[in-house]
């Protein structure tokens, strides 16, 4: 046969998550469900944007950008749902762990497909201010924000995804935990209102609804983006632990 | 090449592997045999480095299993019991994505994939999706996604599992042809497989290795000796006693059964051949040999004796399933 050496030097090791993360990305690309979802979300969106505008003549992205923590709470999740349970349920999971590749370049490699799907969907929203730019004369620093807000979300709501994926070969089962964890991240700022002072801070502090606002207002805080970084990271942690576990099973 | 020194699985109370210890040198080809549950997956999922031992340690091409996985990861190919693929991607992608995933370069893997094809005989599906291959397709990609970065070591579970006769010699074929610059270690319980392929076999039973050895020795050394099965034409206790005077005999006994001529079990030592000494006595008393046959313990024999103590309806069903070929005459 061919005259391979097998053995590939370890410095190459950057490769595999891209190789993974194409792979992921072509499937999400592949799968019908994907398109549903995301014809589902754009006709939302689309239509929360459009009505005010013609409604009341605001030209403001506040519309679209307001109700998304709750939408992303369904839409993360459908997109996740399947990349770990999908490769315990088949098996794969053993392919994948007798490569030489390591467990963390597995959950990064999926954490980035999904951002990269995310990423994808939002560029069609672009056509919202877009329109705003043509109408009016919107403010440019708020969009950046509105769409850095909207990436530190769905980062933060991906992680959970593919954690609550991690932990079952049911894709039903990780999307009812996925969209759990995520309601409650959106109802503590909600939560709050009811709550002494003292409680409502804290609970503020932990509620997604918080940090989103004051980016998508254009606030450029370091502790919003503290927010949402730690939190991706707590979970990326959390689920290749899971994934880990099985070596010390 | 592979070296395994007290390795012990426990799953929470269940003793899954018990202290094994074995070594396997370069260009062996080894069966891994036993009953279903004996230990076998979880002894080769350890050697890949998908499950960790509770104790012990494993070697493959002098590197840990534990503290060196990746780099074992890269050195071996690996066919799994449940051959899980990609079944939404074509054969070739498939390969592909392989060669991609284990860091092999275009000009490296394009060569390397034409070669699988062929040698796994996959030409005329190769564009085809996973989905729609039959079994003994699929269990080809799986070999070939195990052989495409021409590993030094190739661990096959259960390669022809599930395959009917004709795929099953097929993949045998191929292993024939890989055995050439490989080592190889495959588990089965298909007897005639381990007999047929194999240069050595290792019995695992309840989670201990009980027999290690080359199928043909390990048949000697159950039976302690050989044994000739002779059919004369002459009277049956003429032919017993006059038998009975060969030195060297162990054991000279009368096969039931057989009404018109008798057949004559003579059991001796492993080093002591009586097959000329039988001639010469025929010859002496003008009885004709109608039938001679030297017989060994098969591999099937010694898998029943080893392994029938506790899971009897599986050792029977091994045994029924394997008759037609388990038998080795000489």
């Amino acid at each position: 046969m061919n005259g391979l050496n097998p053995s590939v030097s370890l410095p190459e090791r950057g490769k595999p998550i891209t190789v993974l993360a194409r792979r992921e990305l072509s499937l999400l690309f592949n799968s019908p469900a994907t398109y549903v979802v995301c014809v589902v979300f754009l006709l939302i969106s689309g239509w929360l944007f459009i009505s005010p505008l013609f409604q009341y003549g605001e030209s403001t992205l506040d519309t679209f950008l307001k109700p998304m923590p709750l939408i992303f709470t369904f839409l993360i999740p459908a997109l996740t749902m399947r990349s770990f349970a999908e490769e315990f349920r088949a098996g794969t999971i053993e392919y994948l762990a007798t490569m030489p590749i390591r467990d963390y370049e597995v959950v990064l490699a999926k954490y980035i497909a999904s951002l990269g799907l995310l990423g994808v969907l939002l560029t069609f929203t672009l056509v919202y201010p877009a329109i705003l730019f043509i109408v009016g004369r919107p403010d440019t620093g708020q969009i950046a924000g509105g769409y850095l807000a909207l990436l530190g979300l769905g980062s933060l709501y991906s992680a959970i995804g593919l954690w609550a994926s991690s932990l079952t070969r049911n894709q039903v089962v990780a999307f009812i935990v996925a969209f759990f964890v995520c309601f409650v991240f959106f109802l503590m700022g909600r939560i709050a209102e009811f709550l002494p002072n003292l409680f409502a801070a804290f609970f503020r502090g932990w509620a997604v609804e918080t940090h989103f606002d004051a980016l998508a207002r254009g606030v450029m805080d370091s502790r919003d983006l503290l927010y949402w970084a730690s939190g991706t990271v707590f979970f990326l942690a959390s689920c290749l632990t899971v994934v880990h576990s099985r070596r010390w099973r | 090449m592979i070296e395994v020194a007290n390795l012990t699985k426990r799953y929470g109370s269940t003793l899954a592997l018990d202290h094994v210890t074995f070594s396997i040198q370069p260009g062996e080809v080894v069966g891994l045999l036993g009953p279903n549950g004996a230990g076998k997956t979880t002894m080769l999922k350890m050697l890949t480095g998908y499950l960790p031992p509770t104790e012990g340690t494993a070697r493959v091409a002098n590197l840990s299993v534990l503290s060196e996985s990746l780099q074992v990861r890269e050195r071996i190919g690996y066919l799994p019991e449940t051959n899980p693929l990609y079944e939404e991607l074509a054969v070739y992608e498939s390969l592909e994505w392989t060669a991609k995933l284990r860091g092999l370069p275009e000009s490296r893997y394009r060569p390397a994939i034409r070669d699988v094809i062929r040698v796994c005989g996959l030409e005329s599906v190769v564009g085809r999706d996973i989905a729609h291959l039959s079994k003994g397709f699929r269990q080809r990609v799986g070999l070939a996604q195990a052989i495409l970065h021409d590993p030094e070591i190739l661990i096959l579970d259960e390669p022809t599992s599930g395959l009917d006769p004709n795929q099953q010699s097929e993949v045998r074929q191929l292993i024939q042809t890989l055995k050439q610059r490989k080592t190889v270690l495959l588990s089965t319980h298909i007897l005639s497989e381990a007999q047929s392929s194999c240069d050595r076999v290792l019995i695992i039973h309840k989670g201990k290795i009980v027999a290690d050895g080359s199928p043909a020795s390990l048949g000697q050394q159950m039976t302690g000796g050989r044994r000739l099965i002779v059919e004369l034409k002459a009277p049956s206790d003429l032919a017993l006693q006059a038998l009975r005077q060969l030195s060297g005999l162990r054991q000279a006994a009368l096969q039931p059964g057989h009404a018109a001529n008798p057949v004559i079990a003579l059991d001796t030592d492993a080093s002591i051949d009586l097959r000329e000494a039988v001639f010469d006595l025929a010859v002496r008393y003008h009885w004709p040999i109608l039938q001679m046959t030297q017989e060994a313990a098969t591999l099937e024999d010694v898998f029943r004796q080893l392994t029938a103590a506790s899971s009897t309806p599986m050792a029977a069903a091994v045994g029924a399933g394997t008759t037609a070929t388990g038998e080795t005459s000489i």
